[in-house]
């Protein structure tokens, strides 16, 4: 990112009273990983205030997770340092070959998702970071909050396909407090994870219905049961796609909204199936029967990403790996 | 040979992070040389790998603050460097 240039010294300094969480964050993370001091500062030059308060509000759930343990907070920071170098480190192998290194679903079950410890302590951590760091998930979060939980009612399920962490469904369930809740994820790791979230999040437990499923199969629920799904950070983590997005559209209430997110030519520690591009993945929500309503890209490359030309040019270049988010409708 | 690879390393360095070899020493750090962002941390890291025959893991390079750091994991795996 081109971004006004911050000087991280004095923005801890006025944060610490301002933003405990986000200077907390930012100074265990460039103590630890001194090399992530541009990520800190690119994030606080693009997005000023609202990325310290977001800061804020992810540290706050990280340290509920970490039990109000520094020690533990450290290791999660590193989880996210590790994560970082691990996905810039396959993608550069992805530029090169043009596929994934996991080819096989079950194969990442048995390394990642069938491991509570490897979940628990590592891969969620990492992500509940990178909401902070990474530009293209703060940008999913604020697409999430204004372009998402501004345009579905409180008056019914919103369920979480893929909850992993379960940031996005305690959210949304504290914003709608008459709506209940389904958070659904194939990893029991995660789901203890969620659960809780959810509990920090202070969302009475009979609001939400925890299960473990499958998207590579049929759901274990009714037709039309959500006016609104969550599905986002899922899509290329699974073979087949356009089977889960027919799946979503099948749970998915006639009227209701679906919250939707690919990864395009972005390889991590788990991914496998490879959009080439956006119009790929809107061909595929299209194709289950959804209705494209608004849409983001965020390029992960730097560039003015308040440009929308730019930020459009720049998600066409075949190089650079884009986050890609959007609201559909049934 | 200590001195050979050290000469190396500052090279390695000095080149992706476009400065002067000269200005390398086991002080020099991404709060030294802006430059130096988990990108090119990586860059380095790779590179490092390359040159010197070894393999480091992501834990391993996680860890890695200053160029300091590095000559010491160099040293671990058996390759001198001053």
């Amino acid at each position: 990112m081109n971004t006004p240039s911050i000087d991280l010294k004095q923005l801890l300094a006025d944060a610490k009273e301002t933003h405990p969480g986000a200077a907390r964050a930012i100074d265990r993370l460039i103590t630890l990983a001194p090399m992530f001091q541009s990520a800190a500062r690119d994030m606080a030059g693009a997005y000023g205030e609202t990325f310290l308060r977001r800061a804020d509000d992810r540290v706050a759930e990280i340290d509920f997770l970490c039990n109000g343990d520094p020690e533990k907070f450290d290791e999660a920071i590193q989880a996210y340092v590790r994560f970082c170098l691990e996905f810039a480190r396959k993608q550069a192998e992805f530029l090169k070959t043009g596929k994934y290194s996991f080819q096989d679903f079950d194969e990442m079950c048995s390394e990642l998702y069938d491991d509570d410890e490897a979940v628990q302590s590592f891969y969620l951590f990492a992500l509940l970071f990178s909401f902070i760091f990474s530009p293209n998930y703060y940008e999913f979060y604020d697409f999430f909050e204004t372009e998402f939980l501004s345009h579905i009612t409180d008056n019914g399920t919103i369920c979480e396909v893929g909850c992993g962490h379960g940031v996005y469904l305690g959210q949304a369930l504290s914003t709608h407090p008459k709506s209940q809740g389904v958070a659904i994820d194939i990893s029991p790791g995660a789901l203890e994870v969620a659960k809780r979230m959810l509990n920090f999040h202070k969302i009475a437990s009979d609001r939400v219905d925890f299960a473990q499923d499958d998207l590579r199969k049929r759901l274990n629920r009714d037709k039309g049961m959500a006016h609104a799904i969550i599905c986002c950070e899922v899509l290329e983590h699974l073979p087949d796609p356009q089977h889960a997005l027919h799946e979503l559209h099948r749970i998915l209430r006639p009227g209701g909204t679906a919250l939707l997110s690919a990864a395009i030519r972005m390889e991590s520690v788990d991914h496998l199936y490879v959009f080439r591009t956006p119009e790929e993945v809107i061909e595929m929500i299209e194709r289950a029967g959804l209705k494209l309503q608004a849409s983001r890209v965020v390029p992960l490359a730097k560039g003015n990403m308040q440009d929308e030309e730019e930020r459009r040019k720049l998600a066409e270049d075949p190089r650079v790996p884009v986050g890609y988010i959007c609201r559909a409708s049934k | 040979m200590s001195q050979e690879n050290r000469t190396k390393l500052n090279e390695i360095i000095a080149t992706l992070l476009e400065v002067d070899a000269a200005t390398i020493d086991n002080n020099t750090s991404p709060t030294t040389i802006e430059q130096w962002d988990s990108l090119n941390h990586l860059n380095i890291c790779v590179a490092v790998e390359q040159e010197f025959g070894i393999q480091l893991q992501t834990d391993e390079m996680a860890t890695i603050r200053n160029v300091g750091d590095l000559v010491t994991m160099l040293n671990n795996k058996d390759v001198a460097c001053a």
